[in-house]
């Protein structure tokens, strides 16, 4: 009988080591196990993201002073926000760019991608060129570009409409062309990363259905509409979302060019938030506002998942 | 309608020749397939004849219309696509409507053809379902209604079958060769399989390496293939080959590895010594009951049978040979046989050449 025993094993699997622990000490490290992996990066999100997210939010509820106990007031933080004309301005202003941004930046994206998309080594590398701005820091990009639109007759753009008679403008200096002249920045800055997610959506596309749409006599532009678009629907939800979600909280393209000027015509939510906060040190208002962005941002997000997955699920 | 002609197509992507100098005529309301390995430019050549690829060099003639320069919605070609190639966002009713529509024709004719070609079909019920609602025999049977719609000269399908399971696959086969008896509208049809070649085939062409290899009907391919490699591609169970030398005179074939002699079939004329290749398919092998002269000493290896047919998969100094006949079998695996071969259907090839060697007769 012992005899027999291993040639059976050595025909069937490996004999398993049996563990020696009981089942409910397996089972204990088999649901502690997962959070001890995952405890360091809870220990960072903890101390840097939630903690200081749960204190802005108990923070919207006082009136917080640094020397004294703060003082509670309940609602009065939110209620403020509703007769606050200087953010209701920039809400707007938020509003515009966020909605020129996205737009701008997609479309833009979208050509780029089309014209940017195949394995050919040099459109690789122009690729990886037009990509240069989406990892270049804001602050470079802000200096850069208050250069290329100095309102000075000498400054770059103003040298070169000059050329077409075109007299010198204020831009970053002019409170009725400083929210452009930022809006044509982030355009440019977040074209390349927007063109990324569509060259991926456009690699998605069934190849054949251009082949069909040739044989069925489709001109490009049809190629496009019937073809193209309806392929990356997932990609453009995605490059929309993102952008939504980085244009209602811009704040260092504002501040590193503008600061929310001139005569705060490029204010932005967040910018005034800083004001508020950190220059009239208004913490519990700033708070609060804050957080109804947060909360904003966190339904537009779901709100986004729901349609996506109710139209493409 | 169209006949459709190659004079001498060849295309190349760079350095790579996937075609070479191909010229082929396809006779109006012929069913022509495209057969041939991975990589042997049979996909290349249809989409050559769509006008979704350009031809190198050569010309590409349809209803004896020059149509080599002309894109593919001027040639009055309707197409089905491996991948069926819907319209994810179209109904079916709009993927089948759309060239119509992009050719502007009248509303109420747009509509009397989808219907009638939906009935047809049996797509009625579906007309109003997204691709991604249809199973894969459905998808299959829009993408064939989207091309019968446009009424075209020359419908082209690029292996419409091989994202379907067995029996959907012969089932729509017959469906396919039941439209082309009624609309005998000229097909060519690409497919690396070569049942559905010989089973749909009025003309099958064999190609390799961006040659035509051969031309013919599913039958001829199968009885005269011109070379080992149609005589290898065409058939199921494969062909036997069995290399041998020209003995006695030329009036014997010996087996190689083998003290073994097969006689010459009659009507060849060859050199004594010349090396040959024996091409014997493996019905016109049967199992003597016993050895005998003339016989080949085998052991079987394994016995597969569908049912209706059986394969008996034998190894001999000579290699592996298949027996196949309909009959069941009651060998078992290590059984000693002897084979008995039918050499007035052998068929022979010239070692160096690979081409078939022809009887004088």
């Amino acid at each position: 009988m012992t005899e027999t025993q291993p040639s059976a094993h050595s025909n069937g699997p490996a004999p398993r080591k049996r563990s020696t622990r009981s089942p409910a000490l397996r089972r204990l490290g088999r649901g502690v196990m997962p959070w001890l992996y995952l405890m360091p990066a809870l220990i960072v999100f903890t101390w840097f993201k939630f903690y200081p997210m749960i204190s802005g939010f108990l923070m919207s509820f006082y009136e917080v002073k640094f020397y004294d106990p703060s003082v509670w007031v309940g609602l009065d933080n939110y209620r403020a926000i509703l007769h606050d004309s200087a953010l209701l301005v920039a809400t707007w202003h938020t509003i515009i760019y966020v909605i020129a941004e996205t737009i701008g930046a997609a479309v833009l994206a979208f050509f780029l991608a089309l014209a940017l998309e195949g394995p050919a080594r040099h459109v690789r590398i122009i690729r990886t060129a037009i990509f240069v701005p989406a990892i270049t820091s804001v602050a470079i990009i802000a200096e850069l570009w208050r250069i290329l639109f100095n309102s000075a007759s000498y400054g770059l753009v103003n040298s070169f409409i000059g050329l077409f008679g075109i007299p010198p403008q204020g831009f970053l200096t002019d409170p009725s062309q400083a929210l452009w002249v930022l809006i044509l920045m982030s355009i440019w800055k977040s074209a390349p990363y927007d063109m990324v997610i569509f060259l991926a959506g456009l690699v998605s596309i069934n190849r054949e259905l251009y082949d069909a749409a040739d044989v069925d006599g489709a001109s490009r532009l049809r190629k496009i509409w019937h073809v193209t678009l309806p392929g990356i629907v997932p990609a453009i939800s995605v490059v929309v979302m993102l952008s939504f979600i980085r244009g209602f909280r811009v704040f260092t393209e504002v501040y590193a060019t503008t600061g929310g000027g001139p005569a705060g015509s490029t204010s932005t939510i967040m910018t005034q938030i800083y004001k508020v906060g950190f220059e009239q040190l208004n913490y519990g208002y700033a708070a609060a506002v804050s957080f109804l962005l947060l909360l904003f941002t966190v339904l537009m997000t779901i709100l986004h998942t729901v349609l996506k997955n109710r139209f493409f699920g | 309608m169209g006949a459709v002609t190659l004079s001498n197509v060849s295309k190349s992507f760079g350095a790579v020749k996937v075609i070479r100098d191909v010229s082929i005529e396809i006779a109006e309301g012929e069913f022509c397939v495209l057969i041939g390995p991975s990589g042997s430019g049979k996909s290349t050549l249809l989409r050559i004849i769509a006008g979704l690829e350009e031809a190198t060099q050569g010309n590409v003639f349809i209803a004896e219309n020059d149509v080599t320069d002309l894109p593919a919605k001027e040639r009055d070609i309707a197409m089905v696509f491996q991948s069926y190639a819907l319209y994810p966002q179209m109904s079916v009713r709009e993927n089948m409507n759309f060239a119509l529509r992009l050719a502007r024709r009248p509303k109420a004719e747009i509509e009397a053809k989808v219907q009638e070609v939906a009935v047809m079909l049996g797509l009625e019920e579906l007309l109003d379902r997204l691709p991604k609602e249809l199973s894969g025999g459905q998808r299959q049977r829009v993408a064939m209604g989207r091309a019968i719609v446009r009424n075209p000269s020359v419908f082209l399908f690029d292996e419409p079958l091989s994202n379907l399971d067995a029996k959907l696959r012969s089932q729509v086969r017959g469906e396919i060769r039941d439209l082309h008896q009624r609309w005998k509208t000229t097909s060519i049809y690409v497919t690396h399989d070569q049942v559905e070649a010989m089973t749909m085939g009025e003309k099958i062409v064999v190609l390799r390496d961006g040659r035509v290899e051969q031309v013919g009907s599913p039958l001829e391919l199968y009885d005269f293939p011109e070379s080992l490699f149609v005589a290898g591609f065409i058939g199921s169970p494969a062909i036997n080959m069995i290399e041998a030398r020209v003995g006695d005179q030329g009036r014997a074939l010996s087996l190689a590895g083998t003290a073994h002699e097969l006689p010459l079939p009659e009507g060849y004329d060859l050199q004594s010594g010349q090396e040959v290749v024996i091409g014997i398919r493996p019905e016109y092998i049967d199992v003597a009951d016993a050895p005998d002269v003339g016989t080949l000493p085998a052991t079987v290896h394994a016995v597969e049978s569908t049912g209706s047919d059986t394969t008996v998969i034998c190894h001999s100094d000579m290699g592996q040979i298949l027996v196949a006949s309909k009959a069941r079998s009651a060998l078992r695996d290590g059984d000693q046989v002897a084979l008995r071969v039918r050499e007035d259907k052998a068929l022979i090839f010239d070692c160096a050449t690979e081409r078939r060697i022809l009887p004088r007769v």
